[in-house]
């Protein structure tokens, strides 16, 4: 369980010299593959990252959640579990059943299966449900893939922390689920696997406590402004983005803008569901108050006639 | 499994508001007769929900039904109730069972007897924003609680009722603790599940009825008290609030599916405070009646007569307090 007291504040490591460790000014950039020399193994990077063994020391339960099933965000996976696990700790995955095939023997937990509840929710007045698993006093670590040289445009750990509400069939947009997810449930650790698209080979790994500065930080990578990520876009709405630092990293070539994105149409589309749902309810409520208008200004007229 | 053929005793405010459209909408009872002892009324109210038969006896309906609902006016229901039992009628008897601890030994011995069964009509137990804080409280959310506050009532002028017996002492039994303040007794005895001790009483009689219009009581439990207020002069906040080691939680007793939680340890109010949760399940009296249906045909029972009895209990040691306030 994690004891919120004792949780250290969030320290980020200083600017650090470029090679097989680059730190930035927030989240921190790691590497096992130093200038083109064979890959070191996988759990080598965490004894390398404070934030985990400090989650390590202090949790007895984890939840790893991820929205991708290649095989280097799987190894990430495994290997966290791992490093959590040393001190006794219980580990599981939130996913579909397609996760546990790739995650080996941790147990996998479908949201879709267990108990949720409904909550009242703040970017939609629609009832939002959630899995109950969001109450537990577990240690919350989302892991996200990113494939470099591809197509796929960057959803980012907003959108995978939102997974489990898209899974329980919540019918707001994509976007509107991210802000949900991280207004109730922002992990505690967020990881970012970059991968060779062709070989799905792991480059690098970005590791922030901060959902929304991770996100923030890879489109920056990519030379884009952060508001350009849809999450981010309705997160503004809410919330102030943090300031923009000084951005050092390995290169992103072509991942967070690449023209192609299938599923882009889909997201449109959910888009334009959501649109057309609050304007049925306002229709509603509008055509339950119009009837209204008419006496009101009569009665406005009578009082500025007896003024 | 055959629906429970139900009578329902007593037409008056509660029943057609409250009891007989439960009955009516629940699947496992066959809502077969209704009795009252205004013959006209007891057949509009027949007709109104479509019931087969109507009777202005009691008695009437041995033979005729597997169980009843009592929802008469509460010096009635001792006698209701044991007559009913006695002759083999499961009985849902409405609050205040009865006004003292011997009339509810009575009724309990019936009971076993002849082996029908015999539950209290405490609602809240079937609200699902309380079931939904009774388990919060259990699986430890909250900690440990160190307090309940609680209050319940309004105008009794605003609220429906065919008769007056409530002003009546004989006919009550009590004043607005036995009426409205045993829902918010039984309800503390049921999130604590422990025995408490009467810490204080007062009580008041503005308009000058028979009985009091206004009680507060503070119960004590080993490592909690509650505090609680029933009114039947002003609109009281009617809710129900737990404090824990760790946080609240905030129940209303009207609007069932609302709750509202905050508790430093739960993830979601760390990071954007008070969380209203919305609690599914059936209306309160629908789910009690679903109960009863379940427990007359051999399931188990959740309004335990132990703590019915120690809700008794308490309110009798409240009247015989000598009052605080006057």
């Amino acid at each position: 369980m994690i004891e919120l007291a004792s949780m250290p504040a969030k320290t980020y490591p200083a600017a650090g010299s470029p090679g097989d460790e680059v730190s930035t000014v927030r989240p921190s950039v790691h590497t096992v593959l130093p200038s083109g020399q064979p890959a070191a193994p996988i759990s080598a990077i965490w004894s390398r990252v404070p934030q985990l063994a400090e989650l390590g020391a202090i949790s007895k339960h984890a939840l790893i959640q991820t929205a991708d099933d290649v095989g280097a965000v799987s190894d990430t996976v495994r290997s966290i579990a791992a490093v959590l696990s040393t001190a006794g700790g219980c580990v599981e995955v939130v996913g579909g059943p397609e996760a546990a095939s790739s995650v080996g023997p941790l147990r996998v937990r479908d949201v879709s299966r267990e108990e949720h509840l409904g909550l009242v929710g703040l970017g939609s007045p629609a009832r939002l449900t959630v899995p109950t698993l969001w109450f537990e006093r577990v240690c919350l670590v989302t892991v996200v893939g990113l494939a470099v040289d591809g197509t796929r445009r960057f959803r980012g750990i907003l959108d995978a922390q939102s997974a489990p509400l898209r899974r329980l069939g919540n019918p707001h947009s994509r976007e509107q689920l991210a802000y949900e997810a991280h207004r109730l449930a922002a992990s505690d650790l967020c990881v970012v696997c970059a991968y060779r698209d062709r070989d799905h080979q792991p480059l690098w790994w970005a590791i922030s406590r901060s959902d929304v500065e991770l996100d923030s930080f890879v489109c920056r990578l990519a030379g884009l402004n952060p508001a350009a990520l849809p999450t981010l876009r309705e997160l503004i709405r809410h919330e102030v983005l943090p300031e923009a630092g000084q951005v050092v990293g390995p290169e992103l070539p072509r991942c967070a803008t690449a023209r192609i994105r299938p599923g882009a149409a889909l997201d449109a589309l959910g888009r334009m569901r959501a649109v057309a749902r609050a304007s049925v309810a306002e229709w509603t409520v509008i055509r339950k108050n119009v009837h209204r208008i008419p006496h009101a200004v009569r009665r406005r007229l009578a009082r500025f006639g007896r003024s | 499994m055959s629906p429970v053929r139900i009578g329902v005793i007593g037409c008056g405010g509660h029943a057609t508001l409250f009891q007989l459209p439960a009955v009516r909408q629940s699947s496992r009872a066959a809502l077969v007769a209704v009795v009252d002892s205004d013959e006209q009324w007891c057949r509009k109210v027949a007709k109104r929900f479509n019931v087969p038969q109507w009777y202005t006896d009691a008695r009437a309906l041995v033979g005729q039904v597997d169980a009843a609902v009592i929802v008469t006016p509460n010096f009635t229901h001792t006698s209701l109730a044991t007559m009913l039992l006695d002759n083999g009628v499961h009985v849902l008897c409405e609050k205040p069972v009865c006004t003292s601890v011997g009339e509810l030994d009575a009724i309990v011995a019936s009971a076993d007897r002849s082996g029908a069964r015999f539950m209290a009509a405490h609602c809240l137990r079937f609200s699902p924003n309380l079931m939904f804080l009774k388990r919060i409280i259990d699986e430890g959310w909250l900690g440990e609680v160190r307090e309940i506050r609680a209050a319940i009532g309004g105008p009794y002028e605003q609220a429906t009722h065919r008769t007056d017996f409530r002003r009546d002492r004989r006919a009550a039994g009590g004043g607005v603790l036995a009426d409205l303040g045993v829902h918010v007794i039984d309800a503390s005895l049921w999130l604590m599940g422990q025995r408490p001790v009467v810490a204080e009483y007062a009580a008041e009689f503005v308009r000058g009825w028979d009985v009091e219009d206004n009680a507060s009581l503070v119960l004590g439990f080993p490592n909690a008290r509650a505090w609680l207020r029933c009114s039947f002069t002003e609109f009281l906040s009617n809710t129900l609030t737990v404090r824990g080691d760790y946080g609240w939680a905030q129940a209303s007793l009207y609007a069932a599916s609302r709750l509202e939680v905050f508790n430093e340890r739960l993830r979601p109010c760390r990071s954007d405070g008070v969380q209203t949760i919305l609690c599914d399940g059936a209306p309160m009296f629908a789910g009690q009646i679903d109960h009863f249906c379940e427990f007359a045909s051999g399931g188990e029972l959740r309004v335990p007569t132990d703590q019915v009895r120690t809700g008794i209990e308490i309110v009798q040691q409240c009247y015989q307090t000598p009052l605080l306030v006057s």
